[in-house]
């Protein structure tokens, strides 16, 4: 319903949207730039897209928290290649830092809390080699050959171990009870249907 | 998840390997346009694909969020409120420049101090400077400057990108600060050099340096009051493209 109210150029409905979303949005888009400025880039960018071209997201391919969510890490990997003019020794990072805060804070509700939880229970089962190696490719916006070379790893090595990985986290998170991206927003079924 | 044998004989990279990477973005352009060519054709690893999209945005979700500072939500509403700037308006004498009708102007004015603090933001990070042009520009606006849209000239050639921006001029006329986005980043081999004009003449008024976000900004300080000009304009100089003709040009209000 927000989402048809959008495409009807309805700026409260944009708004309700902006609100229940943006703290994610422009959480994730930090975590990939850790950049407060370029992050907030990134936010305004998805957002002012999806009242631009609100038909872009399409319901029958997934949730619409999935949706945004993967806009805004494509937005905020462009500004980083944009960005990214030094080596890739620059990279070099403490990537656990970049996976999910271990504290997310009292004022989280206790449901957000609990899909976040499972989504990074998921993570903590995969082999530490394989969680790396997702973190790279999900947060450094490295190609899978750039991610071998960096780690001078063979790079079927590289590919086979994202695959493996990707593969669990889409089996796990298919078991009853477990978060999708819509589960894991904050979005109860109940108001789902409010977004379509 | 696609069984990675029954798609192979007729693509490189394995499909079963690249439809998580495809759904991550980490394939090379080449291999990233083979598998869309096998996708086109492969309803199970279309299906695959989906799964994983959604792994990926679930992700995503894991991170903790972070509120964005409250200016964004007043400056993407007022973005979405005020009316879309013409793509292109008849040009006049001399610049050619756009001309700006009441109704234009009035919606750039809603966006006026937000927009304009968000983008110096972005140009410049988090330095002191930013912040101290931001200050500068909202007092310009609130002692009575003006503030102009910065567009395209009508007979500018497309470029790749031909960027936007503003021009704010002090109430005493004394300086003027441009702002412009969506630009080719300065190099060794670009530069940007923002011109006055009056009666068909030229002043240099100082090389305008654009970052690796597409954002420059450049505070103008003439030895003549701004209002003595008729526009302001931007040239642009590549090994390629010789410096001609404005591309981007402003009334002085």
């Amino acid at each position: 319903m927000l989402m048809r109210r959008v495409r009807g150029h309805d700026e409260d409905a944009f708004a309700t949207l902006y609100d229940r979303y943006a703290a994610q949005v422009n959480g994730l888009a930090l975590s990939i730039l850790r950049n407060p400025a370029l992050s907030e880039e990134a936010t305004h960018d998805v957002f002012l897209r999806l009242w631009q071209e609100p038909e872009s997201y399409d319901s029958s391919r997934g949730s619409f928290a999935g949706w945004l969510l993967r806009a805004v890490r494509n937005r905020a990997i462009d500004l980083l290649r944009r960005r990214r003019e030094h080596s890739i020794g620059g990279m070099e990072v403490d990537l656990a830092s970049w996976i999910p805060d271990p504290d997310p804070g009292p004022e989280e509700q206790t449901m957000i809390q609990q899909h976040r939880q499972e989504v990074r229970q998921a993570l903590d089962e995969l082999v530490p080699d394989q969680r790396h190696l997702l973190e790279l490719a999900y947060f450094t916006g490295l190609s899978q050959r750039q991610i071998a070379d960096h780690l001078e790893r063979p790079l079927g090595t590289v590919k086979s171990q994202i695959r493996v990985a990707m593969r669990r986290l889409a089996d796990r998170m298919g078991e009853p009870g477990q978060g999708s991206a819509d589960s894991a927003t904050r979005i109860p079924p109940s108001r789902k249907r409010d977004l379509e | 998840m696609s069984d990675g044998t029954a798609h192979r004989p007729s693509s490189r990279p394995d499909p079963d390997d690249a439809v998580a990477a495809y759904a991550l973005g980490v394939l090379d352009p080449e291999e990233r346009q083979e598998f869309e060519a096998h996708l086109a054709g492969c309803p199970t690893c279309r299906a695959a694909l989906s799964r994983h999209e959604e792994v990926v945005g679930a992700v995503g979700s894991s991170v903790t969020p972070v509120a964005p500072r409250p200016g964004l939500r007043d400056a993407l509403l007022a973005e979405i409120r005020a009316p879309a700037p013409p793509a292109a308006l008849p040009a006049p004498r001399r610049l050619r420049v756009l001309a700006i009708g009441s109704g234009i102007a009035a919606s750039i004015a809603l966006v006026s101090v937000a927009v304009l603090s968000l983008l110096l933001a972005r140009a410049l990070d988090e330095r002191d400077e930013a912040r101290h042009s931001a200050q500068e520009i909202a007092e310009y606006i609130s002692d009575g400057g003006t503030l102009s849209a910065l567009l395209p000239a009508a007979e500018a050639p497309p470029v790749a990108a031909p960027g936007h921006g503003s021009l704010v001029v002090a109430p005493d006329q004394s300086q003027a600060m441009l702002v412009v986005h969506d630009l080719t980043p300065s190099g060794d081999d670009r530069r940007y050099i923002a011109w006055a004009e009056r009666d068909g003449e030229r002043v240099e008024l100082g090389v305008l340096p654009v970052n690796d976000e597409g954002v420059g900004w450049l505070l103008l300080s003439g030895r003549e009051p701004m209002s003595a000009y008729e526009t302001v304009g931007i040239t642009r100089y590549s090994e390629q493209a010789p410096e001609g003709e404005p591309f981007l040009v402003a009334p002085i209000e």
